[in-house]
């Protein structure tokens, strides 16, 4: 546990060293080029800070940790209490988006999306990074329990949990097929997404495709700190990225695109939602009597179809006006 | 050719889904398995042999594996340290409206020679909020009899004290809490806030709490006023579980069902009703809905028609306190 600041303030330097590296050899992007390292420096710190903010207070305002009924203004104090199941994910990634963004601003002219993009595969790395960093915390990353003497009960399939009263059992590890995900977008975004079409391209289409998977891997987990009721808030907000993502695309696509064509991705997206709604009640054993292997079949079929709907938007963003 | 490519990769991408699916399903085979019983197969046995006190440690521990030979037929347990038996029961008479509909409630009766034997478990821990079928937490801590709790690690506010330890205190005062003494009496309390509560009642060490509620029957007595906060709407006829007091060491924990449409649940004031009628003294309303679990010697007894078990963060069980080996 104690290694855990240490492991993700040295990962998260070497990724942001990275990035600096990146920018200061772009040989064809001169802007990028410019306060390179100066950029990725504050991008580190701006990022962190942002990072660890958002990722505090989204889960206070998302949770109505702070009870101020009781204990007043103090309850502001709870805001310094960082544990694992007391910060959002997903509100930490914006945080950091935040940072970069905030840090390409002032240290370059110009569009900020070309120092976004430059950033999109180290921001993926990031997010793996603290995807694995989640197996210090034994369940918060895990899944559903296996059956005893699975086939799967191994790391890195799955994580052994250790309960309360000396027992142990040995869960899916959901928190390695999310940095998984993430890896793999990270490779496409390094190689395949490289100058790749319209600014601000590359950095969407990260942050669609970061977090398409992690509707699933937010469903399949067990420990989940950010609950309203039986929903996942995490994978809401993951939903509402997808969406925005879109929305952005749609509305800055270029073309002169009739109401249906530029609008039928989202609309796509909103039968998605609705089926995802559907696939949720399903895996809680409320409707349809589908297994539960069968209803994470469907929601992955979803997800294929909204990441096409994803993909024909940003074709459209990539149009220039 | 674009588009060729295009669909190449997608078809590609969908079949990499489809074979993640593929690996899930078959790792999840084994959970999908549920062995038949029928309400019909239970059988009534006479509950009055007396009982032996053997402590269990206050903790997250289980207690002493079940007696194979203690099992008579599909519904009765007894050793020395634990009576139980359950039985079926038609409720359509507790049902106001659908008139002809099948209701029906599992009544699980149990005696303890010691309080020590109603005891409390977490899927992981009480400050976490994982979750697990309730049947692989039974199976881990020798259960008797399992059933889901309060829901509570998941409830942002509320109230947990398991085993003698306090793990929150976030009263708002829009629950009913029950409390268990050492002794294993039920003490209700309506509405408490934070603070309120302390680890002793009535000069007596408290074991355990749930948070969920409402209060159904106190002093043998249906309570009119029902304060009304959770999901589970009291008009509406869901599966349902209360757990209640008929006698000292002596509990009844009773289970309406709702087997996907094929039969109602019950209103709450007509569960507080059958509670009533059913003996206890206190009676006090546990999660119902999908969470609803009765497991039993290996089976859930409950929904069987069911696919999906919604798992639970928190169980209750009784335990057997008999070490066949040392005795003999």
């Amino acid at each position: 546990m104690s290694a855990y600041p240490w492991i993700m303030t040295a990962g998260s330097a070497a990724i942001f060293a990275l990035y600096g590296l990146r920018c200061a050899m772009a040989e064809r992007l001169p802007e990028l080029r410019k306060n390179a390292w100066l950029n990725a420096l504050l991008s580190f710190v701006l990022s962190a800070a942002f990072g660890a903010i958002l990722a505090r207070i989204g889960y206070a305002l998302l949770m109505s940790e702070l009870d101020f009924e009781y204990e007043g203004i103090d309850a502001l104090g709870q805001l310094l209490e960082f544990e694992i199941d007391t910060v959002s994910f997903i509100c930490g990634a914006l945080g950091v988006v935040l940072g970069v963004l905030l840090a390409n601003r002032l240290t370059r002219k110009g569009s900020v999306f070309i120092g976004m993009d430059a950033f999109a595969p180290f921001g993926a790395l990031l997010a793996a990074l603290f995807r694995l960093g989640e197996l210090f915390f034994g369940s918060y990353g895990a899944g559903g329990n296996l059956p005893e003497g699975s086939f799967f009960a191994f790391f890195p399939f799955a994580v052994q949990i250790n309960v309360a009263g000396g027992y142990s059992y040995w869960a899916w590890a959901i928190c390695v097929l999310s940095a998984f995900f993430a890896l793999v977008w990270a490779g496409i975004a390094f190689f395949k997404l490289r100058s790749f079409g319209r600014a601000g391209l590359s950095f969407t289409l990260t942050l669609f495709f970061l977090a398409l998977p992690q509707v699933l891997c937010e469903s399949m987990r067990h420990n989940v700190s950010m609950l309203w009721l039986f929903v996942h808030v995490e994978e809401l907000l993951c939903v509402l990225v997808l969406a925005g993502v879109m929305l952005f695309w749609i509305l800055k696509s270029g073309g002169n695109l009739s109401f249906l064509r530029r609008w039928a991705p989202f609309g796509v997206l909103l039968l998605c939602i609705g089926l995802l709604v559907g696939v949720e009640f399903a895996i809680d054993g409320k409707y349809f009597g589908l297994p539960v292997p069968v209803c994470y079949g469907i929601m992955i079929a979803v997800l294929a179809v909204i990441g096409w709907a994803g993909v024909a938007a940003a074709r459209r963003y990539n149009e220039e006006p | 050719m674009k588009a060729r490519k295009s669909l190449t990769r997608f078809a590609s991408f969908l079949a990499l889904m489809a074979a993640i699916c593929l690996v899930f399903s078959a790792a999840a085979e084994d959970e999908l398995s549920i062995a038949e019983l029928s309400p019909e197969d239970v059988e009534e046995v006479s509950m009055d042999a007396p009982l032996i006190a053997n402590p269990l440690p206050i903790d997250f521990t289980g207690g002493f594996a079940p007696l194979e030979s203690g099992y008579l037929g599909d519904s009765f347990y007894q050793d020395p340290t634990i009576q139980v038996e359950i039985t079926y029961k038609d409720v359509k008479d507790y049902i106001k409206g659908y008139k002809g509909r099948d209701a029906g409630a599992w009544i699980v009766d149990v005696r303890i020679g010691d309080a020590s034997q109603l005891r409390t478990a977490a899927a992981e821990a009480f400050d976490k909020k994982t979750t697990l079928p309730v049947e692989t937490i039974a199976d881990r801590l020798n259960a008797v009899v399992a059933f889901n709790a309060d829901y509570i690690t998941r409830q942002d506010d509320g109230y947990i004290y398991r085993e003698g330890v306090l793990f929150k205190d976030k009263l708002k005062g829009k629950r009913d809490v029950l409390l268990i003494d050492e002794d294993g009496d039920f003490h209700p309390v309506h509405l408490p806030k934070r603070d309120e509560l302390s680890d002793t009642v009535d000069g007596k060490k408290v074991l355990n709490s749930f948070c969920f509620g409402p209060i159904l029957v106190e002093n043998g007595e249906v309570l009119e006023k029902m304060p009304n906060f959770t999901y589970l709407k009291p008009e509406n006829y869901y599966a349902r579980l209360a757990i209640c007091q008929v006698g000292p060491l002596h509990y009844k924990v009773i289970l309406t069902t709702m087997e996907q449409d094929y039969t109602l649940g019950l209103q709450l004031k007509s569960f507080a009703q059958l509670c009533k009628d059913e003996g206890a003294i206190v009676a006090y309303n546990l999660d119902g809905g999908y969470s609803t679990t009765l497991y039993f010697h290996g089976i859930r007894l409950n929904s069987q028609k069911n696919v999906n078990f919604r798992e639970v963060p928190d169980i209750f069980y009784f335990a057997s306190a008999w070490d066949g080996g040392n005795a003999e």
